[in-house]
This record gives structure tokens, sequence and C-alpha cells, in this order.
């Protein structure tokens, strides 16, 4: 018994002090909700064009170095700030279009392993592209001030620029909700992720929605880091843990549902934040525990369907 | 009285809300060639493919020479003695007509596991006979999908008759095909079934066809069993009248 | 024609370390290695119709395996270069039990994520990986310190093996194989359980990713966690696709490539992935067929201008 009660001590010691906890449950919803603006895209391409896009992680990496490019340019404030998240997520966007029609378009009828291939290889040609434009050193950017210090609550004090990160999170969650239950595009995002045969049988004009569903992902990729930027060192190994996580996070969720992609950021933030406290050694093992256990009980994830 | 070759009691399977199959009972005797027909969507495919182990049943038994089989895998089933085939014709398209066959038996005979012996050399006369006996003796070298449709369809009963299968099941098998194909192909089955001593189960939607070899027939309607007998007795049935009419009806404009 | 070229490859191999300078013979046996790592990717791919994202996860427990077993748990290199197969297969019985239950682009993101998961460990369990730093001094003593005796040990395993693999695959076991990748459904209702099938060729391609990460572990001295990050499992795709899926050998000539390429290329460049990535770019886009596709049709235009 005394040794159970010791390793409670040593592990879970910071159970019985709220402001720890707290805390660190603020860093793991406002880091799930940046990892959802990734994981979202990745499964709402997955679920539209069946394709893995493994080049989500550098994408989102991009996000980060545009927006630190954007916040140089002046002192840091608000306007910049809202440039850089205006400027990465639009610069994605136009990216996210040329990568879908100039490349992805040709190999969706090509087998597994060429797609997979194709994605990888933009993940080193984009990789490298930005260590010959912004080198191998780190950059790192300021909070904007009126995102600065931090607030009181309940007798914690809460960094605010991660209140802002869950509040801006929940609003992009709103919103393509929104899209994708109350539009026309959205229906077509559902009916090409469930059934692919309805959506050509429907004489749907397929090209335009696979593009604008790339795009749109990409774009949130690219939100998703410029909203990083503020808290992470961004250098050229930004995107490896970033699509990794992201990658946990949709398996665990369930390729193509957005609804698993928010739960699954959820939970992988969660079992990071608490995981680091409990095994300091072990947070990332953690992670990938629980995908196996998920994958052993809903091989599909939370809220996939079989295929 | 010797032991039904196939027995179903209380068949039913569920999709979602939707009842496809309802209580089906049903039982085949050895030798009997027997039709399962119905109108579009009254369950024969469901059917057929929860009496081979492709869909689970939400309820009921399935009996093959008295032994449960409900539940069991379609590997399982086969090795068991009981052959399918496929509404859309299944065979193994990148390889020859002759590794079909032969990849079939070994398959039977649970010899996939064997790792060193060239798979060639394995069983090539007896595939050989096989493809003989359903009329593919020229065709061995083929690459199998570049056969026509109605030569797949052979190939396909010969990889179903490499394991001396005691009961056959067949989805639809003259589906795809011209009128005068259809009786061909569904006499050659009724041929070999009858040298072998075969128990056949069929699904077939074209009455030409079905009252050309059945000895036997069972209707579903709406997935549940509505009628069963010789082909006589079920068309002499009001009640299958009142289902094909309309059909029929259409059949019989399509052919003029 | 096919055997007689072998054979002269062979003869070639043979006399090759005598030709080289010492620089070139490690790379030449790097060639082995991955030639042996790329046939048993294949075995998966081209053959059973399994593209695994993780195969990288085999060759890094085989390099682990043997380091761990000789270096910490004091075994005899022999003794570890041996186990390390086999602690491979171990490790593929697990991953494939969990994995082949799905098929396509669902069973490459299982495979990916086990890797990362054997990444993360190889990674933080610093006091049985060495962590960051991997584990050094892994050179042999004795007869096979010797650069040319390292390369005919390597050339032996992995012709032996890859000889082992052809046998496979022309065998029952990969006759069923072969049906499987086109027809699975069929296949069960020819009496075989396709998953249990499944799972086998995972774990023989498994175990001979091992054996190729040991070979190369005791050639290089060292292994990293890096062979098990997530970009190595496009090498061994890389390989194969290169070489041509569809041909038995094709993943040799691949892997060859590959490595020359990587070393010319990373020796001017300190760019190598990018200009890796473009080439990745163009065999996709441009030859689906890989290199073999390419010398068929080079031999029809050859032979068509030939007879006209």
């Amino acid at each position: 018994m005394d040794a159970l009660a010791d390793f409670l001590a040593l592990h879970f010691g910071w159970a019985s002090n709220p402001v720890v906890v707290a805390r660190q449950l603020l860093a793991a919803i406002s880091n799930g909700m940046l990892l959802f603006l990734i994981s979202a895209g990745l499964s709402l391409i997955f679920g539209v064009s069946r394709i893995v896009n493994f080049a989500h992680g550098v994408l989102f990496m991009l996000g980060a170095y545009l927006a630190v490019s954007v916040a140089m340019l002046g002192s840091a404030g608000l306007g910049l700030f809202a440039a850089g998240l205006i400027g990465a997520t639009a610069g994605l966007f136009v990216l996210g279009v040329l990568i879908e029609s100039g490349l992805l378009r040709r190999i969706y009828r090509a087998p597994h392993e060429f797609q997979l291939l194709l994605t990888f290889a933009l993940v080193f040609i984009i990789g490298d592209l930005v260590k010959l434009v912004w080198g191998r050193a780190d950059y790192g950017m300021e909070v904007p001030p009126p995102l600065t210090g931090s607030t009181q609550a309940f007798g914690v004090t809460f960094p605010v620029y991660r209140l802002f990160l869950i509040a801006f999170g929940l609003a992009v969650a709103a919103g393509l909700w929104f899209a994708l239950a109350r539009t026309r595009w959205g229906v077509l995002v559902r009916a090409a992720t469930m059934d692919r045969q309805m959506l050509g049988a429907l004489g749907i004009d397929t090209r335009r929605l696979f593009t604008t569903v790339f795009a749109l992902g990409a774009a949130l990729a690219g939100l998703g880091g410029a909203l990083a930027a503020p808290i992470v060192a961004i250098g050229p190994g930004l995107h490896v843990q970033v699509i990794i996580d992201a990658f946990v996070v949709v398996v665990i969720g369930g390729m193509g549902s957005v609804m698993g992609a928010l739960v699954g950021s959820l939970l992988v933030g969660l079992v990071n934040a608490f995981g680091l406290l409990a095994f300091p050694g072990l947070a990332v093992v953690l992670t990938f525990a629980l995908m196996a256990i998920v994958l052993v009980i809903r091989p599909w994830g939370l809220f996939g369907a079989p295929e | 009285m010797a032991e039904p070759v196939l027995q179903v009691r209380g068949l039913s399977k569920q999709f979602g809300g939707l009842l496809a199959l309802c209580d089906v009972n049903l039982q085949v005797e050895r030798g009997e060639f027997r039709a399962i027909i119905g109108p579009n969507g009254a369950g024969k495919s469901t059917f057929f493919n929860t009496l081979s182990g492709w869909l689970k049943a939400n309820a009921g038994r399935v009996l093959f020479e008295g032994r449960d089989i409900t539940g069991h895998p379609p590997h399982r089933l086969t090795r068991g003695g009981i052959a399918r085939t496929f509404q859309i014709t299944s065979v193994f398209a990148g390889m020859s007509v002759l590794e079909n066959v032969q990849v079939a038996i070994l398959g039977y005979r649970g010899q996939t596991w064997r790792p060193w012996t060239p798979a060639r050399t394995q069983h090539g006369e007896l595939a050989r006979e096989l493809l003989e006996r359903v009329g593919l003796a020229g065709e061995v070298g083929r690459q199998a999908g570049t056969l026509s449709h109605g030569d797949q369809k052979r190939l396909e009963l010969a990889i179903a008759l490499a394991g001396n299968p005691r009961l056959l099941l067949l989805d639809e098998p003259t589906a795809g095909m011209t009128a005068r194909e259809r009786l061909e192909s569904i006499h050659l089955v009724h041929r070999i079934a009858g040298e072998l001593g075969l128990t056949v189960v069929f699904t077939e939607h074209d009455m030409a066809v079905v009252f050309a070899v059945a000895s036997h027939i069972s209707v579903l309607h709406q997935g549940r069993l509505l009628a069963e007998g010789t082909p006589e007795a079920v068309r002499a049935n009001p009640e299958v009248q009142q289902v094909y009419l309309g059909e029929a009806v259409i059949e019989s404009e399509q052919r003029t | 024609m096919k055997s007689a070229l072998a054979g002269l490859a062979l003869l070639a191999a043979l006399g090759l370390p005598f030709a080289l300078s010492e620089f070139w013979i490690f790379i030449a046996i790097e060639v082995l290695a991955f030639a042996l790592y790329a046939v048993s990717f294949n075995l998966l791919l081209g053959f059973g119709g399994m593209l695994s994202f993780g195969h990288a996860a085999f060759f890094g427990v085989g390099a682990y395996a043997v380091a761990i077993l000789w270096k910490k748990a004091g075994l005899t290199m022999v003794l570890a270069f041996a186990a390390a197969p086999l602690v491979a297969a171990l490790v593929a019985i697990v991953i494939g039990y969990l994995s082949v239950k799905r098929i396509g682009i669902y069973f490459a993101m299982l495979t990916f994520a086990f890797q990362m998961l054997l990444y993360t460990i190889a990674l933080k369990a610093g006091w049985l990986t060495g962590g960051d730093d991997g584990i050094t001094g892994l050179k042999p003593a004795g007869l096979l310190g010797d650069p040319v005796a390292y390369y005919f040990f390597a050339l032996l395993l992995s012709a032996a093996a890859i000889y082992l693999i052809h046998r496979l695959v022309r065998s029952p076991f990969g006759y069923a194989l072969q049906a499987l990748k086109g027809n699975p459904a069929r296949l069960q209702y020819v009496g075989v359980d396709v998953r249990r099938h499944r799972l086998a060729t995972f774990v023989v391609a498994g175990a001979f990713a091992g054996l190729a990460g040991a070979l190369f572990a005791l050639s290089s001295g060292n292994v990293f966690p890096n062979w098990l990050n997530w970009t190595a499992s496009a090498t061994p795709i890389v390989m194969a696709v290169l070489g041509g899926i569809h041909s038995f050998l094709g993943p040799v000539v691949g892997a060859a490539v590959y490595v020359l390429l990587e070393v010319v290329i990373s020796g001017k460049t300190e760019y190598w992935p990018l200009v890796m990535g473009c080439v990745i770019l163009l065999l996709v886009l441009a030859l689906p067929d890989g290199l073999s596709g390419l010398g068929q049709l080079l031999r029809r235009q050859f032979r068509g201008t030939g007879n006209g």
C-alpha cells in the first residue's frame, strides 16, 4: 500500500493543487484548439479526396513563418498580428489551390502509394524551401500588446493569449460547423465523405469541390501556424511534432469527421498536458497509447464510419 | 430419412431500421436444384450473403448437413464443403486461367501455407480437368481478366468446383448474359451438378432460366418467404402470381 | 535471359570489393542492406497489395535489437545479430495483428502510427536506446571488422534472403498472396483465411526488414532514432516504386539508384531532401512503372526502330 501511495504522490501529487490543474487545463485546451485547426483540415481533405496529406505539417509551419515575417515589418501590435493571420490564411489558401489543381488532381485515381509519395515529396520540398528562404535559425514572435499579460479568475492567473486561442478556435469550429451543416458546399462535402459514387451520380462539379476543400484545409493549417507563432519556437523542425499529433488526432477521432477532429484534438491536448505532469518522460508515448487503445476498441476511430 | 443438406431456421437480417430478411425458414434436400426467386428488393441478395457468411444474421440459425454453421467466416464454410459464386463475376483477374483454378485447389485443401515448392507444379492436372469440364480447356494460359464475360462465369464455376463442394451457392449465375447464353450457362451448371451429385441453391430473376432447371423454388417477397415448392406448384400459387404480375407484364413487353 | 542477367550481376557483385575504395565498399554494403529492405517491403506492396507506411519500424527494430542485445544485454555479436530478425518478427506480430484488419490507406496510417510510437520510444527510453545519441560503437571486431569480409557477409545474407523471398512469392503461399491482392473476397471463398495470410506476410516482411536493419547497423557502426522517424518510412516506398513494384528485382535496382543518388547529391548540396522531393514528384507524375517500366518502354522503342 505504501508503494502505491508513494507512486500516487510522486506522479499525481499535482492533482491536489487546483491552481496547477487549472493552468494545465488551459494549456491543454488551447493547444487542443491549435491542433484542431490542423487536424480538421487533414480530416476534411481525407474525407473528400481520400488523400492523406502528409504535407499538412509543413503548411502549418509555412503559416507560422508568414506570420512572423509580417510581424517583423513593424512594432508588435494588433494590426500587424491580424495582418499576419490574414496573410497566412490567404497565402496558404492560394498555395492550396495551386497544389490541388497542379499536382493532386493528377493522381486521384493513382494507387495509394503514389498519393502518399506525392504529399511526402511536398514535405521535403517545402521543408527545404523554408530553410532556403528563412534559414535554419529559430524565430520568436511576441504576443501582440492587447493580448499580452494575464487575467485573474477564481484566484488563478491565466495568460490572456491562451484564452484568446480558445475563443478563436471555438469560433472557427462554429464557422466550420455552420459551413458543413447549413450550406450547399457543406452538403456536397458530407456527401462526398460518405459516398463518392453518389457524388458522381449527382453530376456535380467535383473539381471545384476538391479544390476548395483542399485549399480550405491548407488555409486552416496556415491559420493554425499563424496563431501558434507567438507561443512556439519557429524553426525548420516545427512541422514534425505537429503532423504527428494531427495524425494521432484524426486516427483517434476518425478520418473524415470534423467532430472527431475536435474531440480528438482536445483528448490529445489533455493527455499531452497532464501526461507531462504525471510522467514527464513518457508524455508523447501516452498519446500513442491512447491511440492504440482507441484503435483496439473502435478501429475506425471515435467518430469515423467503418469503411 | 437422410439429413437435409441445408436448413435455415428463422433467419433475420436488419440494416439500420430496415428489416431485409424476416424469419426465413428453408430446407434443401440432397440433390436439389433450388432456385430462390423474388422481385427486386425482395431480399434475395441479403439472404444469399447471409447464408454464405458474408453478412452476419441478427437472428436465426443455418445448418449444413445437420451441423450449425451460423456465423462461420467464409473460409471456414468453404473448407467445410460449401462453394459460392458472385453476382458480379469474380475471378483472380491478374492470374492465368490455370493459376486461378490452382490457387483455388490449394486454398480448399489448406495448402496455401506452403512457402517453398513452386506453385505452378501443384495440381496442374486436376485444374486442367476442371477447366475441361466447364469448357475452358483451350484457354488455360490466358490471363483471366481478358476472358469474355461468359468465360469468366465458367471459370468461376471451375473455381467453385475445385474444392469438391457438396453444396453450391450461385448468386445470379446468369447476370449480364444474353437470353441464349443464360440458358446455355445454366444447363451447363445443371449437367455438372447432376454428374457430381451436387446440391445447388441459386438466386435468379430470369423465369425462363428458373423454370428450365429448378427442381424446387422458394419465393421471397419483402424479406419473407412467400411460397415454396415444385415449379408447377409455385407457378400455380395465386400469391406468387400476384407479386409477379407487374414484373411479368414488364418482362413480356421487353421481349416483344 | 533474366537468370543470366541475375548471374552476371552476382558475378559482378563478387568482384566488386576488389575494384572499390573502402568508402565505396561501405556504400556497396548499404546498397545490399537496402536492397533486401526494399524487396521485403515490396513483398507487402507489390505482391500482397498492402501499403505499409511503417516499414521503417522493422528496419529500425532490427538495428536497435542487434545494438541493444550486443552492447547492453551482453550477448555475443553473432547471437545478437541472429536474434535481430526474430525481434523484428515479434514486433511485427503485434503491430500486424492490430493493423491487418484494415486495408488501403487506413492500413498505411495504422502502420505509420505504430512506427511513430516506436520512434518515440527510441527517443525517450534513453536508458535502453541511448535517446537522441543512439547507440554507437557497433563495428564488429575480428574477421567481420574487415570491410571486404563484411561486404561478402552482407552479400551472402542479402542474396540468400532475397532468394527466400523469391521462392515464397512463387510458392502456393505466394499464389494466395497474389490472389489476395487482386480479389480478397473471392479468396475467402476458396477457403483461405485472408487475414492470417496478410498477417503472415507482414511478419515475414518485418523479419527480413529487421535483418536488413541489423546488417546496416553493423556496417555503419551505429543506430539512431532517425532510422525510425517518419521520413524513414518513405524510403522503402520510393525505392520500390523507383525500381518498379511489378518486377521482383525492381526494388533492388531502385535501392541501388536511391543510395547512389543520395551519396552523390548529398555530397554536393545540403538540400538533398529538396532534390529528393523533386525526384519523387517526377517519378509519381511521369514514371508510374518506375525504372523497370522505363526499361520496357525503351526496349520496345529499340525493337520498333530495329524492325522498321
